[in-house]
């Protein structure tokens, strides 16, 4: 009997902490999209609810009474709304040049060697393409062997993909076994950034405005799968919502289309195999760091 | 049923700010536990409105912030004092001062208790 009572204690426990994490959830949602605040005050907003929460807990509120009480305190979406409003934000909309510049410096300067290989492994890549393509003349396994070093490449791409993204979240990749544990989330990294890009090229096509619409709104989605494991439809409605106050980010993507379409101008000479990789290089640590600055806000002190 | 009028809550939030991040760096929901605790109760911010009064501040450079990450992984943005910030609370202690000695001297002999 006793035994029986305990599982049923659980078991509601788990029903009501659940309904709670819910509940902040779709609290947190009644401010999306809201004008004037960011995805920051979202989060400073919501620490302060989860806070005020556990006092009421401590006190011996349920779940539901310290929810009601502490979003109560916190006061209604519209009249927080209305007074982020009176903000001037027009300087602060978004990131600056010099911050992504700062955090740049600031991460390459403190690492060890890391950078230093995956630069010397894409730039003999590089050479030894360059090499074969002035040397040989091309034959079917010689186009082979260029296809191999191509993918090979791109390999060392994704690889810099994990290096940078793990760069700017300050965390050390000490074992081989990290890297091997993500081969499979780096190749799906490379297809859906390859897609993001593919899509707003093709929609800047036709109109420019809605393909870097497309690349700003998408191009974290590769990033919050590979870090965060989300699904697709998960990880594109984060970074739309994550995206939305960044007027930098137009930018940003439309340099990215721009030195896009300039590789697809100059993709049969044979230069666009060194114009390729600083835009992926670019690319790549450029997005890691926006990313990065999006999620993890900087500057970050540990306590 | 708050105890001061809504003017007169509006008209003390930058100074009772500014005062209390000069006693060291704070965090917003720590700032409103302090208001209450040293008010006894009797002024009452709602809480949501706290967060743009400190970023208007900061966007005047009077504070600063920095984000802080704790054990739990969870971030917390604290505000500190600049030194314009400092400039600022001084000049309001000052015309503080000065309007609370005139209301004294306007008030004294009115038949009111308190």
């Amino acid at each position: 009997m006793g035994k029986s009572q305990c599982i049923n204690a659980t078991a509601i426990q788990w029903v009501a902490m659940f309904h709670l994490a819910e509940s902040i959830e779709n609290w947190k949602k009644q401010f999306y999209y809201r004008k004037g605040i960011s995805p920051w005050d979202i989060y400073e907003l919501s620490q302060h609810l989860e806070e005020e929460i556990a006092l009421h807990q401590q006190k011996g509120l349920s779940d539901e009474q310290a929810f009601q009480l502490a979003t109560e305190h916190l006061g209604t979406p519209e009249t927080i709304e209305h007074e982020f409003n009176k903000l001037d934000r027009s300087k602060k909309n978004g990131i600056s040049l010099a911050v992504v510049a700062k955090i740049y410096f600031s991460i390459f300067a403190r690492q060890n060697y890391f950078d230093l290989i995956f630069f010397s492994i894409l730039s003999g890549l590089f050479i030894i393409q360059w090499w074969i393509y002035y040397h040989f003349t091309i034959t079917p396994a010689i186009e082979f062997l260029r296809i191999v070093l191509f993918f090979l490449m791109h390999g060392v791409i994704g690889l810099f993909s994990l290096l940078a993204l793990s760069l700017v979240q300050f965390k050390k990749i000490n074992s081989i076994t990290v890297i091997q544990r993500r081969i499979v989330s780096i190749l799906f990294f490379m297809v859906v950034d390859f897609f993001i890009i593919l899509i707003s090229l093709v929609l800047s096509i036709f109109l420019i405005i809605p393909g870097v619409w497309f690349y700003k709104r998408f191009f974290l989605v590769p990033w919050i799968m590979l870090n965060q494991s989300s699904n697709l439809v998960s990880a594109m409605k984060t970074s739309y919502w994550l995206t939305s106050m960044q007027t930098f980010l137009w930018f940003y993507s439309l340099l990215n289309l721009l030195m896009l379409a300039f590789w697809v101008v100059i993709m049969h000479y044979p230069y666009q195999i060194i114009y390729q990789s600083f835009y992926l290089v670019f690319k790549t640590i450029f997005s890691a760091i926006i990313y990065h600055y999006l999620t993890v806000v900087v500057p970050v002190e540990e306590d | 049923m708050n105890y001061f009028s809504r003017e007169l809550v509006a008209a003390t939030t930058k100074p009772l700010l500014l005062a209390i991040l000069f006693q060291g760096e704070n965090y917003g929901y720590e700032i409103i536990r302090m208001v209450h605790c040293l008010s006894e109760g009797k002024l009452e911010w709602s809480d949501g409105l706290i967060y743009p009064v400190l970023h208007r501040l900061e966007e005047q450079k009077l504070i600063k912030s920095r984000w802080v990450r704790h054990e739990n992984q969870k971030m917390r943005k604290y505000y500190a004092l600049t030194k314009k910030g400092q400039a600022e609370l001084c000049k309001e202690k000052e015309q503080w001062a000065k309007a609370n000695a005139l209301m004294q001297q306007l008030f004294n002999g009115l038949p009111c208790s308190i």
